[in-house]
């Protein structure tokens, strides 16, 4: 697979950016919580790497996502 | 999170708290993509006398439980912590008493409107809630109408309008 590609202007990254976020949007509830705890884990090991306060992520089950 | 709305359903259910509804950032999951959050807020009536709201009967029926108060006036419940709230605007009140129910993992629950989630956010207006409206509206586009009619009504037109410029 080529690695190479046309350098793209913000008007195409913007777009993108708004279409992935549509996209995402879009999802079952349920996948969209298992992403949030994603961001929960990243937010939280950030935040005390680097000497802020922080929260646990929620302690819990991830939901099946829905078909 | 499926478990913990389980909890909520049954002091609903019991009478520990009356109707409730999630809001806040989770309520905000159910219609635009998700953003980093750690609390559910659950708008609900409680027993109230006077000015006054006593959330001691419900703290205690949730001890009994074995969910016991964390930080703040949060709860952990089944690994989550929740906040419960009562609405403490008209605009809170309405998307209360309007919410949608909702499905999640297989367990009933109640949501603000989409539309309702954004008035809110342009009412509290703070930096976090400009931020969560912009992302909110790349994600999902609101029903404009219904939007315009509880922004009118609630006198937060302006307030909108300055935050979406």
């Amino acid at each position: 697979m080529s690695t190479v590609q046309r350098l793209k202007s913000h008007d195409e990254l913007f777009r993108e950016k708004e279409s992935h976020r549509r996209a995402m949007a879009a999802k079952p509830v349920e996948e969209k919580l298992i992403t949030l705890i994603k961001l929960q884990q990243i937010t939280s090991t950030a935040a005390r790497q680097s000497g802020r306060a922080f929260k646990e992520p929620w302690n819990i089950a991830l939901p099946e996502k829905r078909s | 999170m499926d478990k913990t709305l389980t909890v909520i359903n049954e002091l609903e259910a019991e009478g520990v708290i009356g109707r409730y509804a999630i809001g806040g950032a989770i309520g905000l999951i159910f219609y635009v993509e998700p953003t980093a959050t750690y609390d559910l807020d659950v708008f609900c009536y409680l027993p109230q006398s006077g000015l006054l709201i006593d959330l001691g009967p419900l703290y205690a029926d949730l001890a009994k439980r074995g969910y016991q108060c964390t930080e703040g006036e949060h709860v952990s419940i089944e690994g989550i912590p929740v906040q419960f709230l009562p609405p403490s605007t008209d605009l809170v009140k309405e998307a209360l008493d309007e919410a949608l129910e909702k499905e999640f993992g297989g367990v009933q629950t109640r949501v603000f409107q989409y539309e309702h989630l954004l008035a809110i956010m342009a009412e509290t207006n703070r930096s976090k809630d400009k931020l969560r409206i912009a992302q909110a509206l790349e994600s999902a586009q609101p029903d404009q109408e219904k939007l315009n009619d509880i922004l009118t009504r609630h006198n937060l037109l302006d307030k909108w309008s300055r935050i979406t410029a």
